[in-house]
């Protein structure tokens, strides 16, 4: 998920940098109070995601939890990730600042656009909550895979071959992130509903702020 | 229920699993008197088998071009003395390079193994001057390999300070908010 330094072209780092900025921007600007808290909660959780490796069949794979970001924070999933993706590539040396933005959008769009879609689905009881919480790990990274492709076809690659490849490479993720979504979210949901609370109804998320 | 437990049962969560690799890569060269020995690595010491091996000049041209075995190495001849840059390419943006300085301070690997060693200036019972030096090349090959092998590692350490810049944040946004909040 983590793409190097020196493999993208300047106009897509550029891009990269542009749409992770304005996330960044809008998501600090919804972030209230008790948002920070959370916020700072989940980046933790996303920082060290990235060095837990599981080893399914031959391959070898690490979580990265952007499903889970974006259901607990929505908008505020720009800045966790990009706090998150910097301290991995300052202290652990994973992708690179430069391609810091891009990284950031590959990771947080879709974190975003799963809370959007299925983020109120996840309160609902029974299954069909904890299928929507499966589906927010799953997707996310699934978005993710794709995002990332597509940012390495303006390198030459070929969009359909790169695509399969990032996809399959990441569908042992796209399952295990599904179910440890959806484990934690069914956790927080009996333990903890305020964390999730943002989601549930705009009014309630909103109503400690200021 | 409170943050704190919150914290606490995700830390478990997250500590219950073993940390190690992730996709970080890594290469590392080394001019080995002549013979260019490099090793690819992800994080966590995973070699990158079948990695895509370039190597540059200093003026950015491709010189050679090879494969990793399956223990992420590939040894090969110095294509030519400059300055070179071997890069490894994984595929899926992972990538990663080494720099090698220019071969003119190393002395010729045909000229330090294939000669009789001369007696002429013994330093020491048994061995030549260029015994000596051979030797000296085979301690720095080996102390730059271990070298890098252990900086490669991810440490505890690193993680524990990358939480404290997040609480740290944590502590400059609130303390933004106050001031925003009592002005």
């Amino acid at each position: 998920m983590h793409i190097s330094e020196g493999v993208l072209s300047a106009p897509v780092l550029l891009a990269g940098a542009a749409v992770a900025a304005g996330g960044v921007a809008y998501g600090l600007k919804r972030m209230d109070g008790e948002g920070t808290v959370s916020a700072a909660l989940v980046t933790s959780a996303f920082f060290v995601a990235s060095l837990i490796h599981l080893n399914i069949g031959p391959a070898s794979v690490h979580l990265v939890l952007n499903g889970l970001v974006g259901l607990v924070l929505g908008w505020a999933a720009f800045p966790a990730i990009f706090t998150g993706l910097l301290l991995q590539a300052l202290l652990f040396q994973y992708g690179g600042l430069t391609t810091l933005g891009v990284n950031t959008v590959v990771m947080a769009a879709p974190a975003v656009a799963v809370s959007l879609i299925l983020g109120p689905l996840v309160s609902r009881s029974g299954r069909v909550g904890l299928a929507a919480s499966f589906g927010c790990g799953f997707l996310a990274v699934f978005i993710s895979s794709l995002l990332l492709a597509a940012s390495l076809v303006f390198t030459g690659e070929n969009f359909t071959v790169i695509a399969w490849a990032s996809v399959v490479g990441n569908a042992p993720v796209m399952v295990v992130e599904g179910l440890f979504t959806a484990f934690v979210a069914s956790f927080l949901l009996r333990v903890y509903p305020e964390l999730l609370g943002g989601l549930m109804s705009p009014s309630d998320g909103r109503k400690e702020g200021r | 229920m409170n943050p704190l437990r919150c914290l606490l049962v995700l830390s478990v969560l997250l500590l219950a699993a073993s940390p190690a690799l992730a996709h970080r890569i890594n290469i590392f060269a080394l001019d080995e008197g002549g013979e260019i020995y490099t090793e690819s690595t992800f994080a966590g010491k995973r070699p990158v088998k079948h990695g895509v091996i370039r190597v540059y000049n200093a003026g950015g041209t491709v010189v050679f071009t090879g494969e990793t075995n399956d223990k992420g190495e590939l040894t090969f001849p110095r294509p030519e003395p400059g300055a070179l840059t071997v890069e490894v390419d994984a595929g899926m943006g992972h990538k990663s390079s080494w720099d090698l300085e220019p071969s003119g301070a190393v002395e010729a690997p045909a000229g330090v193994t294939g000669e009789p060693a001369p007696q002429a200036h013994p330093v020491g019972p048994g061995f030549a001057d260029r015994d000596w030096e051979r030797l000296a090349q085979v301690v720095d090959t080996a102390v730059a390999k271990a070298l890098h092998r252990q900086q490669e590692e991810t440490r505890v350490r690193d993680v524990i300070g990358g939480l404290g810049y997040i609480v740290g944040l944590l502590g400059m946004a609130a303390w933004v908010r106050s001031r925003k909040g009592s002005t």
